[in-house]
């Protein structure tokens, strides 16, 4: 029983690390790698509430609000480990204080692709993550249409983090134990508003809500 | 915004407990100045019946049943219920003319309006009633309405709520920061503008009144299902039909029990699975820190000996180091591990192990580097043994509540089946006298009844649910500004940080159906036995002393955040009786903080026995001359009717209070 779970661990782990590589090749694509360590976080809790608008199951269906921004302790371990392997490189390393006067590991991340081809072009060759491949192209295309200051607001400024019903040091939880995304549900909501009467395909869906996004930073609604 | 009450005055007259003195006046009458009214007094010579006093001024002869008779408030009915004879007697019973002739008066603000209400004390009866000098009419449903209109509050139920769980603070130490039940009513009408706190009372109370009808109708229609049973069985022929009966239903309500009683049990659950989920969530960023904490100081002592090492390389070396994790190949390697800290020890190279030192190679080891490294290896340790432990009741919370679930939905199941096989079985006896038949159409027509009340039930509690989100939505606005009054009524309280945090419970709303997220403010707090701060949401995870004064300063931040110009009073029978020596001086500045909130009108007024230590002196020191010590005042062995130990002891109690004002004066 152990070895199974264990060896279910094992996997799972592989198959998130997969995701990480597919997420910075995207990112990367966009012209946002090297990605920060916090901005990477950010924009994998972004690829976790519009997962549903690309029809995607969600990886991550919860995270700790900080006021730092979302921040996946296990997703960080994750990049660690594609460092050690040599798919992953950082540069910029150090060690900076949070606002809660905790040590958080500093850095920005691009992936060896004399590594991440090889995992890229298999991964390719599967239809499940060559759409969750495709979301994470549409998404990050979308957010590289904000500055990187407005980048660093996105994710607080989400529907989901920003809902002030759920405090600094509770649970948000969008697809564990409750399914309510509120995030999902206003990118569905701005593509049933496009005039015309015709609804948007999921990517435009994802623009218009980053769109969104940018006018809540600015000060819009 | 609501209208706290501030109180200006008390005239007690007539009553024998309170004879007064000569020098002093008949009676007790007690100024109430901005900041501290001190009651001194010894067992037995009244304070908490001065206490009462005020209260029942306020209250009339008026409480909420569930309010007094519970641990905590839970979904009791907020009516405002009228005492019987012998509860208003409250006072009369304890003197000997039946307090015929006793009246107390009581002036306080409410915002900017003044109000001035006097009851009898033989039986509460309201004998006059100002607002801004203008007499009204003195029956209380008048009285009610107006203190409530003024307040800013719907029902005077809310206004009983407002005066038991906010501004007094009896002996019966009822909670409000760690009753949730009670926490959400208080915030209703402290944060939601008085229509949607009114929609709140009056949706909630239509969906108990429907769950309890729902409810009485199931368990009537369970009852007529037997008697048609045993009645169809007795007169029919069917010996088989008649066995299978006996047993479904003998199956049948064992089984109904059970899930009853699960369902009871099911919000504790939830609270824990949502709690342990928390916890987990909060160590694993912890460790994350920690983890880097360390990871930062190897890097450095690694760094100081490898000044030109790639970062990539460094990085996987520290992390092989603060892991013992090969990040290469991911295997654990405690020996490699070890190997390199020892290199690093003597100065060697960590790659490939030559001497350093003596080649002037690389920069020297930093003392200070691998000293963070030691302290922080013992801080990822502690946090790695809290993140398992936090792992395990997690799972041991999520078996639990899915266990729970399970077996309710096998319940449901398997009572909803042989409810249909014993109508099937009646439906197969064969037709008998009118009688049964009549029997048979009413059971129909209750169950048609029963569905149709359990289908409007969980429309109801959809839409209130709904109504719910909104109103926490709305009322998180409001909570930063009592969390921030709480930090700064509560700080240096306990050497733990301690915050307040907005948040959530779950609750069932009546007896069945699904439950409810209600808004709640909880309590985070590091201790002993914590790396973090851990949510506590019940008192039995604090101290006694923790316990009370975190409550006070709750109460205190919402007079802050919520009352009119901030201001409020509150009234703390007996503080000292939780506290242990070392509280004491913290819970004095708690209380001064409130007391003494710099152009404040905040009235608190703290009635103790004469003892000795700091708490009184300590409250004391904030009036300025020892004339207004005194006026602070209210000396119950002047004013009271003496009590043995009080007469035979007097001496000794003068000499206890003249030391309490001279302490008080000491560092004045």
């Amino acid at each position: 029983m152990t070895e199974i779970t264990s060896r279910g661990d094992a996997w799972n782990a592989v198959r998130r690390q997969v995701r990480l590589v597919v997420l910075i090749h995207s990112a990367e694509k966009a012209g946002l790698a090297p990605l920060s360590v916090l901005r990477l976080h950010a924009f994998a809790f972004l690829s976790n509430v519009l997962a549903p608008v690309w029809e995607m199951p969600v990886l991550e269906g919860k995270v700790l609000k900080r006021k730092g921004g979302p921040f996946y302790p296990a997703l960080q371990r994750d990049l660690d480990r594609l460092v050690g392997l040599g798919v992953v490189i950082i540069s910029n390393l150090g060690h900076v204080l949070d606002e809660q006067k905790r040590w958080r590991l500093e850095g920005s991340y691009r992936l060896h692709r004399l590594f991440a081809d090889h995992i890229l072009e298999r991964v390719s060759q599967f239809e499940e993550e060559r759409r969750f491949s495709a979301f994470l192209d549409e998404l990050a295309f979308a957010v590289s249409a904000l500055s990187d200051d407005d980048l660093d607001k996105a994710s607080t400024q989400d529907a989901i983090y920003s809902d002030p019903i759920v405090d600094f040091g509770n649970v948000l939880d969008f697809a564990e134990w409750q399914h309510k995304n509120a995030a999902a549900t206003a990118a569905a909501r701005l593509g049933r508003s496009v005039p015309g009467g015709v609804r948007p395909n999921p990517g435009e869906e994802i623009h218009l809500y980053l769109r969104h996004l940018k006018a809540r930073i600015h000060g819009g609604r | 915004m609501v209208n706290f009450p501030v109180l200006i005055r008390l005239d007690i007259r007539g009553y024998g407990l309170f004879p007064g003195s000569e020098a002093a006046g008949a009676g007790l009458q007690v100024e109430f100045k901005p900041g501290l009214t001190l009651v001194i007094g010894a067992n037995g010579l009244g304070k908490s019946t001065l206490v009462s006093i005020i209260y029942r001024v306020l209250s009339g002869p008026f409480d909420i049943p569930g309010v007094t008779g519970q641990v905590n408030l839970g979904n009791a009915a907020l009516d405002a219920t009228e005492l019987n004879r012998a509860e208003r007697a409250i006072f009369a019973q304890r003197v000997s003319d039946g307090a015929k002739n006793a009246i107390a008066r009581l002036a306080f603000k409410l915002g900017a309006d003044v109000v001035v209400v006097e009851r009898r004390l033989s039986n509460l009866t309201l004998t006059a009633f100002e607002v801004n000098g203008a007499a009204l009419d003195v029956r209380e449903e008048v009285f009610q309405a107006e203190i409530a209109r003024i307040v800013g509050l719907w029902s005077f139920g809310d206004w009983i709520l407002l005066l038991r769980h906010v501004m007094f603070y009896f002996e019966d130490r009822r909670a409000l920061v760690w009753d949730a039940s009670a926490q959400r009513q208080i915030l209703r009408f402290l944060f939601l503008p008085v229509a949607t706190a009114k929609k709140w009372t009056e949706d909630a109370r239509g969906i108990l009144e429907l769950d309890s009808r729902m409810r009485n109708l199931r368990a009537a229609t369970t009852r007529e299902e037997r008697a048609l049973a045993a009645s169809e069985s007795k007169t029919q022929s069917g010996k088989d039909v008649k066995q299978s009966l006996d047993e479904l239903e003998r199956d049948q309500k064992p089984d109904e029990e059970r899930r009853d009683r699960l369902s009871d049990s099911f919000a504790g659950l939830e609270a824990r699975r949502q709690g342990a989920r928390l916890r987990v969530l909060q160590a694993e960023q912890e460790r994350e820190a920690r983890f880097r904490e360390m990871e930062r100081a190897k890097l450095m002592s690694i760094g100081s000996r490898f000044p030109s090492l790639s970062e990539t390389g460094r990085y996987i070396l520290s992390q092989l180091l603060t892991d013992q994790m090969c990040l290469a190949c991911g295997t654990v390697v405690p020996c490699v591990a070890a190997q390199y800290t020892s290199r690093i020890d003597h100065k060697m190279c960590v790659v490939c192990g030559t001497d350093l030192s003596a080649a002037g190679v690389g920069l020297p080891a930093t003392p200070a580097a691998d000293e963070q490294v030691e302290t922080a290896t013992a801080g990822l340790a502690s946090i790695d043994r809290e993140l398992d432990d936090s792992r395990g009741i997690l799972d041991e919370a999520k078996r639990d509540y899915d266990a729970h679930l399970a077996e309710i939905r096998l319940l449901n199941a398997k009572i909803a089946k042989r409810s249909s096989e014993i109508e099937d079985l009646v439906k197969r006896l064969p037709p008998a006298e009118a009688e049964l038949h009549r029997q048979r159409t009413e059971l129909a027509g209750m169950r048609s009844r029963v569905g149709v009340l359990r289908a409007e039930l969980g429309v109801k509690r959809q839409v209130f649910s709904t109504f719910m989100e909104e109103a926490r939505r709305e009322m998180a606005k409001q909570s930063e500004g009592v969390k921030r009054a709480f930090d700064q009524f509560a700080e240096g309280f306990t050497l733990e940080m301690c915050r307040l945090v907005w948040s959530s419970r779950k609750d069932a709303l009546g007896q069945t159906g699904e439950l409810i997220e209600f808004p709640a403010f909880d309590v985070e707090m590091t201790g002993s036995d914590f790396q973090t701060a851990v949510r506590r949401t019940g008192p039995e995870q604090v101290s006694e002393s923790q316990r009370e004064f975190i409550d006070l300063a709750f109460r205190m931040s919402l007079m802050s955040a919520c009352g009119t110009d901030g201001v409020g009073s509150l009234i703390i029978d007996a503080p000292e009786s939780s506290l242990d020596a070392v509280f004491v001086s913290r819970a004095t500045n708690v209380l001064s903080r409130f007391a003494e909130t710099v152009g404040s009108e905040n009235r608190l007024m703290v009635t103790s026995n004469l003892i000795e230590g700091q708490l009184l002196p300590g409250l004391l020191k904030s009036a300025r001359t020892a004339a207004d010590k005194r006026s602070r005042v209210v000396d119950l062995f002047s004013v009271a009717i003496p009590t043995a130990a009080v007469t035979k002891l007097r001496s000794e109690y003068e000499g206890l209070l003249a030391k309490l004002f001279s302490d008080a004066e000491v560092g004045t």
